[in-house]
């Protein structure tokens, strides 16, 4: 848990929660409907980098008019514009270095990777950016100072979304050697809905940790 | 007995366990072909000169196969090794022929000019397409088996029923010139003999020049029947160039000439056969089953006109079908294991009283007669067919002897032919499907007792603590280990001496395994609540990155269940890699996964050695080796003929690059000081290794003209063999002296702590020993005393390896030894900084021998290597040899080391691991936070004093990587079992299970080597202390 961070609300997360696994199911769902999923690699699919941020906003917007009018003690997360672009570029670069060096290719399939490294930020870096602001987001990616996994706060639920959002993205890797010659084999299809289905995972098991009994002791324990 | 040589025990026994029993499901699963020694012979020869002998001919048909007719024609046989059919084409049309297209238009040029001599087949080869498998293919009619193919270096004479064998009998001469293969095969046949040397692959000449200087003086004489001549050339340039290369198109011209003169110089009453064994690959390669390695060649022309064909052309024949053609044109009986149909339509046509088809109805009886005689030896010797498909082949053929009397003009008899053929094709079908006949009761064993050893042993060393541990490991379980392998050494003699069992060793390695088995599950009952407990423990302490390392573990053993993860496991090996460095990476606390205490200068420090890991591994993607399966085209299938400058300038900076750095940092240890013959030879061996080694490189890149002028005769292998020498020498001396520390005397001190680079060690427990200060004795090299042998192997190692590997390939192998000793630095940090006492460092976290395993996996990859035969390097095999073959083993050694090396120095380094935080605290300090509790100041010395911890440890994590290992063996046996019937199980399941198989013994030999090498350190490090000790106090 970070530093003057107080644990908010169960509703909170829970709404929280329930929003993203609906919109997130249904953003895919429409996706596949619609025949534009699998063009995920594509840079004609920049609308969905769009929609992610916009789903982002909408939830801290929400959390801070329903959270942050009642209690005033959370403090203002800090905003500093540069430093923000410049830690989504240095998240860009790294998202693209990292598949490269996993064995994608160094340029051939440039629009493929960064697509795949635009929607990986999107879905950890900018997600930081907007929930936590500049500073904490640094101090969480870069582990400098260490969140308790079993608590209820903002940077908890950010932090797992992180995670998740990267562990899927780097298990559905494992369908792209099979031969069975399918469209969504392709890089970066499968690591680009790994990392959204992560996302959504993440976001399922926080608010699963508050409903179950031991999320329920924590959350009382932190918000006597 | 102290308790390390218990340890060596257990892992000898443990070697012994997994060896025998991987060979006994490998005896059940690998199958050869039952030969059996029976021949066909001709009771009586028919000359159907005198009309009256032929006349009743079509009435001789029940003993066809025993009735011998004269010889049509004399024959000339020309083998074209890896003649390809496309080589054969002629098409007028190409502007631009590539090297090997219309380079032999003699042969449409027969075609058009008289069609009715000439025939062009397309020439299936049976896989695998091996120069040896497919003559005994063309000789013997037989299908080869898969464990045939792993012969080809050793020939030995074929005691099947052959037709060259059938020549020999019957009177008639045969000469032969050529490929070397046949005279191991065929000894003392033919009638004059001129064998060539066939082992080198770089020499497209010799060969096809001895052929041609022999040839056409042979076709003069009078006294042959079949005149049989190998050529090499087009194979070997295949190897060497591909057939992409004007060297290709050279060697074609020089057939197109052969056969145009052969054709000219031939008489009435002969006829020439020009034949390719096999095809070869885009790259030149042959072994497997692809189309383009099956697609041979047959061409035919006959002075005398052949036998009238609607489908004169693009017909395609089996290469089996050739024996029973030749033997019906030279009038020998068929060869008794055949299993090929007559091509009538290239029988020459004899002027006789009888109308052709009778003839031609004749041998093609006498052919489905023998088919049909041997299904019904074989299957009565063995239980290999189906009982129905038995009865269905002898009623087809009662049915056939039946139709057979009804065929009376030409045009039932085409109707005949069609049938007959159609059942020589179903006999062939049902021989090729159930030909491996797996046997299920050794595989099942086998599997049974590699995996419970596997799981009992992985209880023992993983379930028990450190004391109860050693408690276990006492005289009598290890007495009675070995004694029950003895006991089921005499029990199985017993058992064969009275006959109740056929075979030895599998009986002996089920009787022993099953013991064995028996001792390791009473220690498991024994102390069941011991393991059950801590078991237990290490599933509630078990954190993340634990579980990352058993996914990985789990997939890495699950993939080999797939044949599309098998053909990309280079990649998935690679994706592995790149994901452990991530967690070790994540270790450090980014993204929150870890709370750590490391400053963050260091952090940047270990996000740069990581990203430079990366790098390097990424880098080697450039040298992976592409599958024929793959449909790729790699780095190598381009440069194999022409190296450019930027290769050779690579492969020359990380030679020295590497010597450099492995140089720098023994000096920088200390370790590089005194005149021992082990410190003396690896300060100045390398730089000539590589010398040689280079050298080696240029002088065989030149032509042999331009070689002969700048270096004379001498041969450019005395290079590789110093390259050798020094490898032996040194890493014998190293064994002999581990010990690469230098004592200096008292009054020395001032002299020499002046030069810089030295980083004198102080033995500090033999100072606190030692009261008067000024007799000090300081030994350099001290602190690093037990990684600097390992250091110096493993660069004799890798020198050896590079030479091996080739130019080409040689900066991937530098490039990942790097990544080893980069992740032995980043691993030591973490696991220091989580360290609560010195014995914590002895336990190896399993991530980190994960790493090793997947390196070891992954090594063979980025070394230009692939699992299957074809891509097996055989050119190591001429480094320093120069293709004589007069000791097979040397070459065979040569082969194995460049395959297998990553095994090989893996399995050797693994110690390591286990050294590596005592080595990187003291010699990159910078990197470490000062600690209590954990005093690592005086370097590896503090490892003596913990010995019997390190010893244990290092046992347990040899115990432990080889289960990594012998697991993946199990799911390649597993997997090849379930996949028996797969249709790629010749192609990827049995050569990744043989691959497997082979990498597992060389782990074992190694991981075993390694630990003597720990052993013997310690000792002489214990000697060296206590004589310390003696000496100054």
């Amino acid at each position: 848990m970070g530093p003057n961070e107080l644990p908010i609300p169960r509703h909170l997360i829970i709404a929280n929660g329930v929003f993203t696994v609906v919109a997130f199911t249904l953003l895919l769902l429409i996706l596949k409907l619609l025949g534009v999923l699998y063009a995920i690699g594509k840079f004609t699919s920049i609308y969905l980098i769009i929609i992610l941020v916009t789903f982002e906003l909408i939830k801290a917007i929400a959390r801070r008019h329903l959270f942050e009018s009642k209690r005033n003690s959370t403090p203002k997360t800090s905003t500093n514009s540069f430093d923000s672009i410049l830690l989504i570029a240095v998240s860009l670069l790294v998202f693209y270095v990292v598949p490269v060096l996993f064995g994608a290719p160094l340029f051939a399939d440039f629009e493929e990777t960064l697509m795949f490294s635009t929607v990986l930020t999107t879905l950890t870096t900018v997600q930081c950016l907007i929930h936590l602001g500049y500073k904490q987001s640094v101090k969480i990616l870069l582990g400098l100072n260490t969140v308790d996994a079993h608590s209820v706060s903002v940077s908890s639920v950010v932090l797992r979304n992180v995670q998740c959002t990267v562990f899927g993205a780097w298990s559905a890797a494992v369908v792209i050697p099979l031969d069975w010659n399918r469209a969504w084999q392709a890089w970066p299809i499968p690591c680009c809905i790994g990392a959204l289905v992560g996302h959504v995972i993440g976001n399922f098991t926080s608010t699963a940790l508050v409903l179950n009994r031991r999320g329920k002791l924590l959350y009382k324990k932190h918000s006597v | 007995m102290s308790k390390q040589w218990y340890y060596v025990l257990f892992l000898l026994w443990f070697t012994f366990t997994a060896v025998t029993q991987i060979l006994l499901f490998t005896n059940g699963f690998l199958l050869t072909r039952v030969t059996l020694k029976l021949n066909s012979s001709c009771d009586q020869q028919l000359k159907c000169d005198s009309e009256p002998q032929c006349e009743n001919l079509l009435n001789k048909l029940d003993d066809a196969t025993t009735t011998c007719l004269a010889p049509r024609s004399k024959v000339v046989l020309l083998i074209i090794d890896a003649f390809r059919y496309d080589f054969a084409l002629y098409n007028a049309s190409l502007s631009d022929p590539l090297p090997y297209q219309n380079k032999l238009p003699i042969i449409s040029e027969m075609i058009n000019s008289e069609p009715q001599n000439t025939r062009l087949y397309q020439f299936i080869a049976d896989p695998p397409t091996t120069t040896m498998q497919r003559l005994k293919g063309l000789t013997t009619g037989s299908l080869p088996t898969f464990v045939d193919a792993g012969s080809n270096f050793a020939t030995h004479e074929i005691d099947e029923d052959n037709i060259i064998d059938q020549i020999h009998k019957h009177g008639y001469n045969a000469v032969f010139m050529g490929d070397d293969t046949w005279d191991g095969l065929y000894p003392n046949r033919f009638i004059r003999n001129f064998p060539y040397p066939s082992f080198d692959v770089w020499d497209l000449d010799t060969v096809d020049n001895g052929v041609i200087s022999n040839l056409f003086d042979e076709i003069q004489k009078d006294d042959w029947h079949l005149i049989i001549g190998h050529f090499l050339g087009v194979d070997h340039c295949g190897h060497r160039y591909g057939p992409y290369h004007n060297e290709m198109s050279r060697k074609l011209s020089e057939m197109n000439t052969v056969i145009r003169n052969v054709i000219n110089s031939l008489d009435k009453e002969s006829m020439l056969f020009v034949i390719g064994d096999h095809g070869m690959t885009a790259t030149g390669d042959h072994g497997g089953e692809s189309d383009n390695e099956i697609t041979s060649t047959m061409f035919v022309y006959s002075k005398q006109q052949l036998t009238d064909s609607k489908n004169l052309n693009n017909y395609t024949i089996k290469q089996v079908d050739f024996v029973p053609t030749l033997s019906t044109i030279l009038g020998v009986p068929i060869p008794f294991s055949n299993l090929g149909a007559t091509v009538l339509d290239v029988l020459p046509v004899v002027k006789s009283v009888i109308p052709n088809w009778h003839k031609s109805l004749f041998a093609l009886w006498a052919n489905a007669q023998q088919l049909t005689a041997y299904i019904k030896t074989y299957a009565n010797n063995t239980r290999t067919f189906n009982k129905q498909d038995l009865d269905n082949v002898f009623e087809d053929f009662e049915k056939l002897k039946v139709m057979m009397q009804s065929v009376t003009d030409e045009i039932l008899f085409a109707g005949f032919v069609k049938n007959v053929n159609d059942y020589i094709k179903n006999v062939r079908n049902m021989c090729e499907k159930v030909w491996i006949q797996f046997d299920a009761y050794s595989m099942a064993r086998g599997l049974l007792l590699f995996s419970h050893s596997i799981i009992f042993i992985y209880l023992l060393v993983n379930g028990l603590g450190d004391e109860k541990f050693d408690q276990c490991l006492n005289k009598f379980v290890i007495g009675s280990l070995y004694g029950l392998t003895l006991v089921g050494a005499i029990a199985s003699f017993i058992l064969l001496y009275f006959n109740i069992v056929s075979d030895f060793y599998n009986t002996f390695y089920f009787i022993s395994g099953l013991c064995n088995l028996g001792v390791l599950i009473f220690l498991c009952v024994q102390n069941f609540q011991e393991i059950s407990l801590s078991l237990n423990e290490s599933n509630k302490t078990r954190k993340w990155n634990d579980i990352v390392s058993r996914i990985l573990l789990t997939f890495s053993a699950l993939m080999l269940f797939s044949n599309s993860f098998i053909l990309e496991e280079a990649k998935v090996m690679l994706f592995f890699l790149c994901s452990l460095i991530v967690t070790f990476l994540l270790e450090f606390g980014f993204l929150n996964m870890d709370k750590v205490n490391v400053k963050s200068s260091v952090k940047r420090k270990i996000v740069i050695l990581g990203l430079a890991i990366g790098v390097l591994i990424r880098f080697s993607m450039y040298f992976w080796k592409c599958r024929e399966e793959q449909g790729c085209k790699d780095y190598f299938a381009s440069k194999v003929s022409n190296v450019n400058r930027i290769e050779w300038i690579l492969a020359f900076i990380c030679l020295v690059i590497f010597i450099v750095a492995t140089k720098i940092w023994l000096r920088s240890c200390g370790n590089l000081n005194g005149f021992s013959s082990t410190v003396v030879l690896a300060r100045y061996s390398p730089p000539l290794i590589i010398l040689c080694t280079i050298g080696f490189w240029v002088v065989h890149k030149l032509p042999r003209d331009t070689r002969i002028k700048i270096i004379g005769r001498w041969s450019p292998d005395t290079m590789a063999w110093i390259v050798y020498g020094f490898t032996f020498f040194g890493i014998l001396s190293t064994i002999i002296k581990p010990l690469c520390i230098y004592r200096l005397k008292p009054n020395q001190l001032e002299v020499d702590m002046r030069s810089d680079n030295l980083i004198p060690q102080l033995a500090k427990h033999v100072m606190s020993a030692q009261p008067k200060k000024d007799d000090v004795p300081l030994v350099f090299g001290l602190a690093t005393v037990y990684s600097a042998a390992f250091t110096v192997v493993a660069v004799y190692l890798i020198l050896l390896w590079c030479l091996l590997l080739g130019d080409l390939v040689m900066p991937s192998c530098i490039a990942l030894v790097f990544v080893l000793a980069l992740v032995l630095v980043i691993s030591s940090v973490r696991r220091y900084e989580q360290a609560d006492c010195v014995e914590s460092l002895f336990e190896v976290p399993s991530s980190l021998i994960l790493f090793w395993f997947v390196m070891s996996i992954y090594l063979f990859y980025g070394t230009a290597h692939q699992p299957t035969f074809t891509n097996i390097a055989w050119d190591a095999a001429f480094v320093g040899t120069g293709g004589t073959l007069n000791y097979k083993l040397i070459p065979a050694a040569l082969v194995l080391i460049n395959t297998f090396g990553s095994y090989l120095i893996t399995g050797i380094t693994l110690p390591l691991l286990m050294i590596a935080p005592f080595s990187t605290h003291v010699m990159l300090p910078s990197l470490f936070n000062k600690k209590k509790g954990v005093n690592l100041a005086r370097g590896e010395l503090v490892i003596y004093d913990y010995d019997q911890a390190f010893l244990r440890g290092a046992f347990k994590m040899s115990c432990k990587y080889i289960m990594c290992h012998a697991l993946r063996v199990f799911s390649s046996m597993l997997s090849s079992t379930i996949h028996c019937r797969h249709l790629m199980v010749w192609n990827i399941f049995a050569p990744k299970l043989i691959f497997e198989a082979i990498a597992m013994f060389i782990t074992l030999v190694s991981v075993v080597l390694g630990y003597l090498l720990i052993i013997r350190i310690n000792n002489k490090v214990d000697h060296l202390i206590k004589q310390l000790n003696k000496q100054y106090s």
